[in-house]
Formats: structure tokens, sequence, C-alpha cells
């Protein structure tokens, strides 16, 4: 369980997060929404450890990981795949997965590891020896994604993982979340503009309005609220 | 699946990186030995000699600049720390030449990691500039202690005496040439090793290197202590081929030089190392004979090999920016394309025709 | 799981044939390139063969070389010693040669970097099979190539350095021929405790073995209680600025004498600096940085704008030589050098003009002619060392004091006069311009480098001999 706790994230003046707080449950899709500039991002980054909370806790299976560097919060079992990013483009495909399973240590469980991972996207599989620049909008997000599940985390943060990607495809990429969560018992939290396609799958929902959390629930109620939806969520 | 055609079996090399290095360094070594032992004359063998050391130097640079992404301008005074370490063990003990070098690589890695740490937190003409001040800064210091370091006169080397009637500067052209041959496999399976990808995770973003789980500020030392230890053996090959080590062999020129050659050989590649060695050493003869040609006689001719190199490295920027071996990487795989047309579709499928 | 079917991607392939086909081709390239720029397709033995005859020297001519700086920073003014050489090697050329042989002078360029000399050094051996090296200069680059040279048994002749290391019986084939720099730090030093008994010295050094050795000479002559302040600076350090610090330093430690070690550049930087904190006290500047059509362009430059001629600023100025002063243009060998430079390297007399350094260059040149006549028409690398030990003594030269040379010694000379700039006397006119000359303010003194007395030598030196005077 992944739990955060009163933080407030400060970019130099700019006040990014104040006083948030939300509950990820294990095998459940949590799904962050609001506007841009909400300070969706900038959650993600804290719960990852690329910046540090002036403020408040961030505990994940009990462990405090407030403060801690990425690496030892990606040991602690959390990978973050961010928005646009998170594919070595010097790499192949194959390189890139290698990559993200060197901290199993071994070489068999690595080797396992992307076996598995490729037998869930088929496509990668398919270009295991292409560079990572050669690929579409939609292999490399599934690369990217496919390279932080190599790592077998317990925890999975996706940055807008549809930005871009054509519709029937992010229905795909959807249904693939949904699965891993159950099948995986991964955490995962989904940070998403696109409000509707995210709460169809997720479980709870919190809505970030100018870093503040204006509203937590599960995501079916959240999105029967119309005003709710109008307000925060442009649908 | 479509069906690919494969190539010939016999031009077929190893899958395994180790062993298929191996090969082409034994091929290589045996090329050279020809080279040296019967076509070229004793003094162009000395030449090849020098290249091969330049080699060392401008691949381990490779690494940290071409692979890595860390500039560095200080490896002449990498080289230093390396000469000077083989020099001072030369003068004052009877070590084996090879534990000699060996202890020189490990001094000019240490230095790599002193300057590495600070390093991490600087990037591009910071870390030029840091690197600046290591080359001009460092040198001096063979100046200050003058006790230990013998000043303007510099310590002498011995250079290894050969078995036989070996002529004794052919003995240490060999000695240069297996150096370099053995670092050239070192380097060329830690590219292919798992510190390879993290030194190109690194380079190409930093903030998806450590989100896998890189410590990046480590790779990037570690980087830097690979290439400084490459430049150390440089230096101290130097030290042997020069019989002298004094602080005028390591002007701020001469890690400019370093730089410009690994950019023209072909940033990133350890082949491009030899072409940007043969750069170094031939310019300036080629310039030699050129002038002498042309009349110049022997004071006009100073300037000309480094106006040849500068003008031959502003083209090369301009035509062919990835080097020469990044050229003829360009040609290699439009020769591939050429010869091996794949005869179905498009290997690759998009997700909307995925099978699932 | 489903297992995957093991399909060797053909980009794989491809890049293991690209590997090795690249590899092939490498390595021949490099051989290709290589062997295209090997010219010489003499020496292709891999052992080294006992020559027949002298290398270097046929029926018809003498090869012989030198490593110099022709660019860097140390290339200004030194550049100029070469060229000069040349006009008494065409000279001897066009007056029959030495036995008939005309020299070959070939000189290349190290930029004072020693991995340079080892370099140029080994093609002059291998490539253009030279018969010995004269004057090739530095410290440094010349301490690089000693071991080689004199294990090749390649005599290293005149090293343009003041080293102590040139006498060595380790390196029977290596010689100096200016005086060492100890010897003209203790002329210096006489001079100043017998004329500044008392007062404040202070010393302004290069830091290095030329500086070092110059200040063990002085110290062995003047008492150490004496010198109030002992500056040095690093030539490289000169790029960024004048040496201020170390100047203030002497003003404020009280010094009235000041004794240079210096680089013509580092000479007109420190006065410069000097006359900024409006001090000047009494100079004493060893021959290396005093040389005034050297200095004083490099002065002009600096008080441009801070109304500091360099005339001025040199007036007065105590210096050593061991060459009459080119300003003695009444001096028949003054007379003599100018005339040869003129007509036998019109291009470097026109631009420089005889000043310290063509000077210093026709002087050594001619010495090296003499060394050749006495080892006579069967020229051989130890004849030619034999000849100098033998009869280096007698050797007619432009020299204050006769050369030293004997069996033991390889240094050239071992003494020197001092001078100073003075207004009065005749200036010397160059191309750059006419600057002040000085004028002899002791007797010619002779000392060895090592401890010993400062000797008067009360000889004459002889003028140039009428076959150099009516052929030049």
């Amino acid at each position: 369980m992944l739990e955060v706790e009163g933080v407030s994230v400060q970019y130099g003046a700019v006040r990014a997060l104040e006083d948030v707080s939300l509950t990820a449950e294990v095998g459940a899709i949590t799904t962050i929404l609001g506007a841009n500039g909400a300070g969706k991002t900038t959650l993600l980054r804290a719960m990852s450890g690329l910046v540090h909370p002036r403020r408040g806790t961030i505990r994940f299976d009990g462990r405090v990981l407030t403060g801690r560097s990425v690496e030892q919060v990606v040991r602690a079992g959390i990978a973050h795949v961010p928005e646009g990013r998170g594919v070595i483009e010097e790499l192949t495909v194959e390189e890139n997965l290698r990559l993200g399973s060197l901290i199993l240590g071994s070489r068999s469980a690595q080797k396992a590891v992307i076996a598995e991972v490729l037998e869930l996207f088929p496509p990668l599989r398919d270009a295991r020896n292409r560079y990572a620049s050669s690929l579409s909008g939609g292999e490399r997000q599934m690369l990217a994604i496919a390279r932080a599940l190599a790592s077998r985390p317990k925890a999975l943060l996706l940055d807008e993982p549809s930005l871009g990607l054509a519709p029937i495809v992010t229905a795909r990429l959807m249904a693939v979340l949904r699965e891993l969560s159950r099948s995986a018992s991964l955490t995962i939290i989904l940070v998403e503009q696109n409000a509707r396609s995210a709460l169809s799958i997720a479980q709870s929902a919190v809505v970030l309005n100018l870093g503040r959390v204006v509203a937590a629930d599960t995501a079916s109620s959240l999105a029967a609220d119309t005003n709710l939806r109008h307000h925060y969520l442009g649908f | 699946m479509p069906k690919i055609p494969r190539p010939p079996k016999w031009f077929h090399l190893p899958r395994q990186p180790l062993v298929r290095h191996l090969i082409l360094a034994i091929v290589a070594a045996g090329g050279f030995y020809l080279l040296t032992n019967d076509i070229l004359s004793t003094y162009n063998t000395v030449l090849v000699g020098e290249i091969a050391f330049y080699a060392i130097a401008l691949g381990g640079l490779s690494i940290l600049t071409g692979a890595n992404g860390q500039i560095s301008f200080g490896h002449g005074a990498l080289m230093a720390v390396g000469a000077y370490t083989a020099a001072l063990l030369m003068v004052h003990t009877h070590f084996n030449l090879v534990l000699e070098l060996l202890i020189a690589i490990g001094a000019a890695a240490i230095a790599g990691v002193i300057v590495g740490i600070p390093a991490t937190r600087l990037k591009g003409p910071y870390l030029a500039g840091m690197t600046l001040i290591l080359a001009v800064g460092l040198p001096l210091l063979g100046n200050q202690y003058g006790s230990v370091f013998n000043g303007d006169q510099g310590l002498v080397t011995t250079p290894p005496s050969p078995p036989g009637s070996v002529n004794p500067e052919l003995w240490l052209t060999w000695i240069e040439i297996l150096g370099a041959l053995v670092i050239m496999v070192l380097l060329a399976n830690l590219m292919k090793s798992r510190f390879g990808r993290m030194f190109r995770a690194v380079r190409d973003d930093e903030v998806a290197a450590s989100l896998a789980g890189i410590h990046v500020a480590r790779t990037k030392v570690i980087a830097f202590a690979v290439s400084a230890g490459c430049a150390g053996l440089a230096g101290a090959f130097l030290a042997l081929s020069s019989g002298v080590v004094s602080s005028g062999e390591f002007p701020l020129s001469l890690s400019i030089e370093i730089l410009a050659g690994m950019v023209l050989g072909g940033a990133g590649t350890l082949v491009g190392a030899w072409w940007g060695g043969i750069a170094l050493v031939f310019f300036p003869q080629w310039a030699s004979s050129i002038s002498k040609a042309a009349g110049l006689g022997t004071g006009g001719n100073a300037y000309l090999g480094t106006i040849i190199f500068g003008a031959v490295l502003v083209l090369v920027m301009m035509l062919a920016p990835s080097g020469i071996q990044g050229g003829f990487r360009r040609v290699g795989s439009f020769a591939d394309r050429r010869l091996f047309r794949p005869r179905g579709g498009d290997v690759t499928k998009s997700l909307q025709t995925g099978s699932e | 799981m489903k297992q995957a079917t093991d399909i060797t991607v053909p980009s794989q392939q491809r890049r293991a044939k690209r590997r090795s086909l690249k590899a092939v081709v490498a390595v021949a390239a490099i051989s290709l390139i290589a062997a295209a720029c090997s010219s010489s397709p003499s020496s292709s033995s891999s052992t080294t063969a006992a020559p027949a005859s002298t290398p270097g020297v046929t029926s018809s001519s003498i090869t012989l070389g030198a490593t110099v700086p022709l660019t860097g920073p140390a290339a200004s003014g030194y550049d100029e010693i070469a060229p000069a050489m040349n006009a008494v090697f065409a000279w001897k050329n066009a007056h029959g040669g030495v036995y008939g042989r005309k020299i070959n002078y070939i000189y290349y360029d190290d930029a004072y970097n020693p991995a340079s000399t080892a370099t140029q050094t080994r093609k002059l051996v291998l490539q253009d099979n030279i018969f010995a090296t004269v004057g090739s200069l530095g410290t440094p680059t010349q301490t690089a190539v000693q071991g080689y040279l004199n294990s090749l048994k390649i005599p290293q002749m005149f090293i343009e350095s003041g080293c102590n290391c040139w006498s060595d019986p380790k390196y029977p084939y290596s010689s100096g021929w200016e005086p060492p720099y100890s010897v003209e730090g203790k002329i210096l030093g006489y001079y100043i405790k017998n004329h500044f008994a008392g007062k404040k010295i202070g010393y302004f050094t290069q830091n290095d073995e030329f500086g070092q050795d110059v200040v063990k000479g002085l110290d062995m002559e003047i008492p150490s209680s004496d010198v109030v302040s002992r500056q040095t600076y690093d030539p490289t350090s000169l790029l960024s600025g004048p040496p201020a610090n170390q100047m203030a330093a002497l003003k404020a430690a009280g010094a009235q004498v000041v004794v240079f070690a210096t680089i013509p550049a580092a000479t007109s930087l420190a006065i410069g600096a000097a006359e900024g904190l409006n001090w000047s006290p009494q100079y004493v500047v060893d021959s290396v940085g005093a040389d005034s059509p050297t200095v004083g362009p490099l002065l002009s430059i600096i008080g441009k704008g801070k109304g500091l001629t360099a005339n001025t600023a040199l007036n007065g100025t105590i210096f050593d030589d061991y060459i009459p002063p080119e300003a003695e243009t009444s001096n028949a060998w003054v007379q003599v050098e100018a005339k040869l430079l003129k007509d036998y390297a019109p291009a470097t007399y026109n631009k420089y003009g005889l000043d310290g350094n063509t000077e210093y260059g026709i002087a050594l040149a001619y010495t090296f002619v003499q060394a050749l006549e006495a080892a006579g028409p069967h020229l051989t690398r130890q004849g030619l060392l034999d000849a100098i030990a033998r009869d280096g003594k007698n050797f007619i030269t432009p020299g204050l004091v006769p050369l030293s040379y004997s069996s033991t010694v390889h240094f050239g000379y071992e003494g020197a006069q001092v001078f100073q700039y003075e207004a009065s006397a005749p200036q010397i006119t160059v191309p750059s311009g006419s600057w002040i000359g000085g004028k002899a303010v002791s007797p010619v003194y002779t000392t060895s480098p090592g401890a010993g007395p400062v000797n008067v030598y009360s000889g004459t030196p002889p003028p140039p001999p009428a076959s150099l005077v009516n052929s030049a």
C-alpha cells in the first residue's frame, strides 16, 4: 500500500503541492486527475523520489520513503514511467529491458522477466533488436511500461501514458493495465488527462486542482458526480 | 514470418562479444606484426607505436565523451599522471614493466575518480571549464616539486630491453601495439556489457536512467575512471617513447589534440580511436612533406601541420559530424541495405495489428 | 508461458557481418596508409646494422640536424638562431665547403615539447641520416634525446642550453657551447659583491633549472645575508599577466639591486611591472634575457601609453655577455658577423638584423665549422669529438674567453664579461629600431661551474682570421 500524507512540494517560490494526502491500495488502480498544472506530475515525482517534499510523509508497505534517493525508491519496488520518457533511445528494445531488469540481480531472473514482458507486448518482441529511437509513439510507450515492469515492481506510477496515442491503442493499453493490477497484485497509480478512460478502469480517484486535493472517492462515485466532472475534468 | 536470407557461414563471427573481440584483436595483431616487421621503415614503425598509444587515450576518451556524454578537456593532464607515475617507478624501483604500467593505470584511474566526483555535478561548458583548469594546472605541479619531479630536466625513463637482437624501437612499438589491442578488447567488452548500457542510458536521459534504478553519479564516475586509466597508460607509453617526462610534454594543446582526434575519428567508436591516432601522428608528417615539396623549407612548415589539422577538423565537422568512423558506418549501412533487402513485408507490427 | 522460437533477427546478423567486415577494412586501411607514408625504402631492417661508412657523410656533403622551437611560446627570438647558423654554413659551402663537402643543415620544429623532440630526432637519425646534431635547443628537450643519441654514438653537439648536464662522462657524445648558467651566476654575483657591497639584493628568476643554476652561482658569491627576497616565475604563467606580485614583493623587501634570470618576455614584463609600481632598482640581468633589440620591442609594447620608453627603462641595466655585444660596431667580429648574415641569410638580416640571437647563431656555427676542419678530411663521429677535445681550446671564435673543451670537459665558454647599458654608448640599429647599447664595466672573467674562485682573464681574444674577413 502506498500512502501519501500531507505532502507539500515547492519549486523555489512556486507551491506545486499543498498538503496532499492519498492512499493507493494494492491490486487496485488509483487515478489522479486534474487540469494541466494541477500538480499531478509533481505528485508522481514526489512518490518516486525525483523531488523531495518540504513537508509530509510518503510510505510504501509501511516503509518511509520520503527524502530517499531515486535508486533507493526503485529498489523498494516503485517504478515510475514519466510522461513522454522512460525509453533510452540509444539502446535497443532488448537493451532497454535488460536495463530495467538490472536490479533483479541474477541473470536467469533477468532473462525470465524479459521473456514474460515481451510476451505481454508482442510488438516489442518483434522489434527486439531495433533501436528504441526507431519505434513509433505507441511502441515507445509500451517499451517504457515494459521496462518499468522488468524490474518486477510492486507499484507502478504512470504519467499520462495515453498521451499522443490513438483511441484504440489507448483502449488496449488500459486493458493491459487492468489485467496487470489484478493478476500481478500491482499497485498502479495512473495520472491521466483523459479522465473518462482512466475512470473506466480505476477503482479510486483523486482530483487535484492548483496543488490541492479537491475530491477523493471511488472511481464510480466520482464519475457519477456530474458537477465535479464539468468543473474539474471537462466532461 | 518472412524468410530473411542469411549471410554466408564463413563470414559469421561468434556471437559472444569476448570471443569476437579476441579474434579481431588477434587478426589485427598479425597485421601489425607484418606491417612493422617487414613493410615499414624503422622510423615509420616508431610512428605506428605512437598511433597505438594515442589510440589508447582516444579510445578511453571515446567511452567518456562519446558513450557517456561527459566532455573533458583535461585528458592531457591524466596522461601526465600516468607518465610521471611510470617514470618515478622506473627511476626509483626495479619493478617489472607490466607492473609499472598497471600502477600507472591505477594512479591515473584514481585521479579520474577524484576529478569525476565533482564532475557529476557539472554539465557541458562548466565541465569543460573544470577539465580545462586541470589540463593547465596539473602539469605545473611537475615544476613545483622539483626534488621529486626533477623540474625542467624531467625524469629519464628506461626503455624496455628487448630480447636477443631485436631493435629496441621495434620492441617498444610491439609493446605499445599489444597494450593498445588489449585495451581495445577490454573497452569493446565493457561497451557490450551492462556498464556500456548504463553509460549510454545516462548519456541519453539521466532522469529515465535513474528511474530505471541506475546510480547516475556512480556511473559517471566509473566512466571517468575508465577513460582516465586509458589516458594513464597512454601517458606511460609516451614516457617510454620520448625518453623523459617533463611538464613541457603536456601542454594544453595535448588535451585539445586528444579531444579533436577523438571527434575526428568518431566519438563513441573504438575503431575511430585508430583513425584519430593516425591523424594526430601523420598530419604533421604529411605537412612536413608537403611544405618540403612546395619549397617552404623547414621553417615554414612549422605551422602548416596545425593548419592542416584544423582545416580537416572543420571539414569533417561540416560533412560528417560523427567523424571518420561514423562516415564509414553510414556507408556500411547503406551497403547493407542494398546487399540484404528483406523479401517479405515490414517486420514490425503496430499495436493495431496486434495478436491479442 | 509460450516458448519463443529462436529468431535470429536479420539486423543482428547484419551487425555481426558489418563488424567483421569493418575490422578487416580498418586493419587493411591502416596498413595501406602507413605503407604509403613509408618514404624511406632503405632502412627497413628490424635490427640495427653497423654502418659501413660514417652516416651523414659522403664525399660531397655532411648532413647536420637540430630540433629547435619554431612555434609555440619559446619560439620568439629563438627561431632566429637556426637561420643565422645556416648563414655560416652557406658561406662555407660557397667557399669550397669543409674538405670539399657541403654542409646540409636540417632543423625541425619541436615547439619546446620533449615528446616532439624525441620524434623529430628519430626522424633526423632514421630518415635524414644525420652525422650529428648541432645547435639543438633546450634543456628538457635535449635531455629527452641525450640517452638515445649517445646510445647510437651520434654526437649531440653545442646544445643551446647552459645546463651543467652536457658535460657528463656518462654521455660522452654530448657537449655544450654557451657558458653554464652557474658560471654566469658566479660572475654576476662576483660583480655585485664587489660593486654593491652592503646593498640589499633581490632575485627574480625563472622557476626551472636555468633560474636555479644562476641562483646557485649567485649564492656562491653574494653573502646570503644580503639577499632580502627571492622571487620566481613560471614561463607559462607569463601568458596570464605580468609578475606584478613578485615585483611588489621585491620592492616591499627593500631590494636595491635585483638580479634577473629571465627570458626576454619575462624581463620586459617585470620591468614594466616595476615601472607601474614607480620603482626602478638597479637591474642585473643574465645574458639570456638581456639583449636590448629583443627586450626593447617588447618593452615598447608594454610601455605604450604609460610614458615608458624601452631605452630609458634599460638605461643603467647591468648584464653579462660572452661574445662581443653587437653594439660594438667597431669590433672586427661584430663587423664580419653582420656581413655574413647580410650576404648569406638576407631574409633573416632584413627581418632581425644582427641582434643577440643571430649573433649567437653565427658564433656557434662558426665554432662548429672550426671543429669540422680540425677533424680532418677523413671525417668520423669519434674523430670529431677527438678533434674538439684536442684543439678546442685553440679554436678562433668570437668568444671573449677561449673554449674550455678537453677530453674531460664538454663545456664551451666558461667565462663572461659584465656590461652596462648606457645612453651615451653607440646604439644597436636593427630593422625593429635603435636600441640602447652598453659599455664594459668589468674585465673578462673565467670560472668553473662548480665551487671555485672567479678569476680575471688577462688574455686578448683573437680577431677574426683574414680568411674569414676577406671571404665573408
